[in-house]
Parts: C-alpha cells; structure tokens; sequence
C-alpha cells in the first residue's frame, strides 16, 4: 500500500471489461426484476379490486409474505432452499425471481394507489359512453393512473438498481462481488469501491433522465394516441 | 541539565517500553476476526463457534492474560477489518500469501495442503487441477482458493481448452452447498476442510485427486504498525507449543501430525 487514493486506479477499474460487464449485468438484473414486479405488481392490483373475496385474501398473504421478510432472505432461499425441492435455477435467474417477486408487493400497493386515485365519476363517465370493463381500465382509468404512478416507480427503478447488489451473495458478478473480488486481491478497497460507486451513480442518473422523459411526454399528450373517438352521431343514436 | 534528561526520557519514553506493549482494541481483550464458514478451523456447532482457531486464540490469550472476544466477519472483509483497527488481529485459517504479507504481518501457526472436493464418485472425473477445464468451482470471495480457480481457468485458456466457470460465493460452507446442489463439480479446499467434511457428512463428498501446496501456512494477521502485539503473540504460541496445548489441538481436530509448523 504505498499512497492511500491512487485516482489513476479508479480510471483503471472503470474502462476494465469485468467493471463494464459487472455495471452490464447490474442493469440487466435490474431492469428483469423491475418488469418482473411490475406485471406481479399490475396483476395483484387488478386482483385486489377483484369482485371475489378469496382473490382478495390471496393478494393480501402475497404481500404479507413479501413485504414481511427480508429480500435478502427471499435471495438465499431462492439459491439455497429451492434446489431441495428439485428445482436448480442459475444465480442471475434466482435474483432476478426473488428480487421481481418482492418488487411485485410493492409495485402491486403503487399500482393500486394509482387506481383508487381516479375517481368513480370517471369509470361512470366511461360505461356512459359505451366502453366494456377492460375499455375502462385501458382507455380511462390505466392512462390516468400512469400519471400518478410515474414518480413513486421512478423511485422503485433507483432502489431496485441498488438491490440488485444484495445477489452478490449468491455470486451473480455483478458490480458489488467485482469490486470485492478486485479488492480481495490487492486490498485497494478505495479505489475498487469508488468505481463500483461512480458506475452505480451513473446508472441512477440515466435511470433519472429517462423518468423525467416519461413524465414529459405523459404531460404533453393528454388523449392516448388509438383511443375510441366518441362521435356525436353515436350518441344522438343512444338517445 | 535535570530538565533535559527528563524531557528526553519523556520523549524516549514511548518508542522504548510503552510502544512495546500491544495496542489493543478494548483494554484485557484481545478482539479477533474471523470468518465462520471454515470447517474445522472455525464453524458454528450448536450455536457456537468452534474449532482449531477458536481453541487456538483461547490458549493464545489466556497466556498473554487477556480475554478473548471473537467479532465474526465475511472472509473478505477480514483483512479491511484488521487495517481499519475494527478488530486486533485475525484468525480464520488465513494463508499467508505474497499480498497479504504486504498489507500485513502473520504469526504462522500451522501447515496445510489443498485439494479438490468433489461430489460421492467423482462422476467428472476431477483428479488435479488442470483437469478441471470447462467445468465449474464454487470458491469463497478473496481466498486463495478463488484465487487458484481462476488460475486454473486461465491456464486452461491459455491451452486452447474452455475456461472454468469460478462461482464466488460468501464462505466456505456456501460452497460446499453449492457442490452438494450440483451448481458446481468441484470446490477447492485446505486438506483440514476436506477432512472434517467427509468426517461430518460420510458419503457426501470425495476427494477429486491428490493433495498439492502442501507447504501454505496458516497465519494469525497482525497490523504491521504493531510489533508489540506480534511480539507477544509469537511468545505466546512458544509458550503453548513447549506446553503441549499446540499438540492437544492438532490431535483433538484430526488435523495430521505433519500439520505442525513448529
């Protein structure tokens, strides 16, 4: 160890292939899990709304299981218990699992709050004019919904983008385990650490970018483009 | 005249007898690291820890008459441990190896050998090192058993062969799980692991070949800003070698007779 902080080192580690192809899977790792959660996510809240009681009780011990234990426990069970059970998934494919399956519980509270938060005029409004129920969730209620949800899932993205180092226990080489394996080598955690940082900041920030993209063009374009144009002639004849 | 001998003895006061005496993390204890994934040298019996290192820095500190306190730590974050003065030294069945010795000194303790562990009837036919190409090693994080899978890897490229797949997993145990689970064909371990492993669980693993590097010491890390610890620790284990407690552990962990290093 000749000096404590050797920038150089830094630079060194960020162009190296294994800290790109660790930042690679990092936000490969990510971006699964996030679309797994967000199809649990959108499921469970539909289901929530579902006119059945036992559908209801289902959704609420899947979030009550998610939510009530660790991720990292979710993580190791995936890795470790499920092979007793005849089932032998790779590492990145268990991450990917565990961390898209707790992101659902979440997602699924995010998604329904987006629901609740268009009012019952609307869907009202809606049948008025002769849309069927999945017309109402996808030409009335969904597109207003998104607008709510963009920035508590924009939040969910940048979390789950640092979650994704907890499966560094389960030796997916992603940033955090190449940093350590770096480091364990020649014990310059500075600099191993700061460049797993610098790149997780980097992701975080298109991450960022790419949220208050959405955010303003869902802002610009008031009717979803494809939606059913309601004509006059229509509802003189309903009349 | 009387104020300049009194300044200078003040002065030299610290770099003589004061500097000598260990520096210790909590005053009477000796604090120790250790990663407890490492059968028989550190592993959780009942809840407990236990094992040579643990027997090991008992005997140690009770001849340098301090209590110990045992601070389990990830194997790879041993060593920062040790340099960020979290704990006074580590054991955790430590190889001593060219970068290690530079960030810091080591008190050898014992000798071993590695070897090869793989599944009941070495159905990939493992028997050395370099027939492991294409296949697949669970290693712990920053060991040296990572460090030889990746060699192995490398050389294997390096002859035109496919690269062996290095699964870096928390600590030894993980690995062994690995291996049992079929993620991996083969760990690489001390010759001490292979033993208790086959003495613990009979007919779940066999050895994949013979032993090689059987001259790698185990160490006990030391700070190299503390000499004085060093000093009382090498003492200490003198004390406990000429004792015969150093011979009582060997034989208590079916370690083999030529495991001593003294």
């Amino acid at each position: 160890m000749s000096s404590l902080f050797q920038p150089h080192l830094v630079l060194q580690y960020l162009v190296s292939d294994a800290f790109f192809h660790a930042a690679s899977i990092t936000l490969l790792l990510s971006i699964a899990s996030l679309a797994v959660g967000m199809a649990v996510g959108l499921l469970l809240a539909v289901a929530q709304e579902a006119p059945l009681r036992a559908v209801r009780a289902l959704v609420v011990v899947y979030l009550w299981l998610f939510r009530g234990t660790p991720v990292l426990l979710q993580i190791v069970f995936a890795f470790n218990v499920l092979p007793s059970f005849g089932i032998v998934l790779p590492g990145f494919a268990c991450g990917v699992l565990a961390l898209g399956l707790n992101e659902g519980a979440y997602m699924a509270e995010i998604m329904r709050s987006g629901i609740r938060a268009v009012g019952p005029g609307q869907r009202l409004a809606a049948r008025a004019v002769g849309l069927e129920d999945w017309g109402v969730l996808r030409w009335v209620v969904l597109p207003q919904a998104l607008r709510i949800i963009i920035p508590p899932i924009g939040n969910q993205f940048i979390s789950m983008l640092k979650l994704s180092a907890l499966v560094s226990v389960i030796g997916v080489q992603e940033l955090l385990l190449v940093a350590d394996q770096t480091a364990s080598g020649n014990f310059r955690y500075i600099e191993t650490l700061s460049a797993a940082g610098i790149y997780y900041l980097a992701l975080t920030t298109l991450f960022m970018a790419i949220q208050s993209l959405i955010e303003r063009r869902l802002r610009r374009r008031r009717t979803p483009r494809g939606a059913p144009r309601i004509e006059a002639t229509r509802m003189e004849e309903a009349r | 005249m009387l104020r300049l001998v009194v300044t200078l003895a003040l002065a030299l006061l610290p770099s003589l007898g004061l500097a000598q005496k260990p520096e210790l993390m909590n005053a009477g204890k000796l604090t120790w690291g250790s990663s407890i994934t490492f059968p028989p040298f550190e592993y959780e019996d009942k809840g407990k820890p236990a094992g040579f290192d643990v027997d090991l820095a008992d005997a140690l500190a009770n001849k340098m008459g301090l209590q110990p306190v045992l601070t389990p730590i990830e194997f790879k974050g041993l060593i920062p441990a040790l340099l960020g003065k979290r704990i006074d030294i580590v054991i955790s069945g430590m190889y001593i190896n060219p970068q290690r010795l530079e960030v810091a000194d080591f008190v050898p303790y014992l000798l071993v050998g590695n070897q090869i562990v793989v599944r009941p009837g070495n159905p990939k036919h493992i028997e050395s090192v370099a027939t492991l190409c294409g296949l697949r090693v669970a290693s712990p994080v920053g060991t040296v058993f990572e460090a030889s899978a990746n060699q192995a890897s490398a050389s294997c490229k390096s002859q035109g062969k496919p690269d062996v797949t290095v699964l870096s997993l928390p600590g030894t145990t993980n690995c062994a799980l690995a291996l049992n689970q079929d993620r991996a064909d083969a760990i690489i371990v001390s010759t001490g692991t292979l033993a208790a492993l086959l003495h613990e669980t009979p007919g779940g693993y066999a050895a994949g070949g013979a032993p090689f590097d059987t001259d790698t010491k185990l160490g006990i890390a030391v700070r190299k800003d503390d000499p004085g610890l060093k000093a009382a620790l090498e003492k200490a284990m003198q004390a406990i070698v000429a004792d015969g407690t150093y011979a009582g552990l060997i034989r208590k962990w079916n370690l083999p007779a030529a495991s001593s290093a003294f």
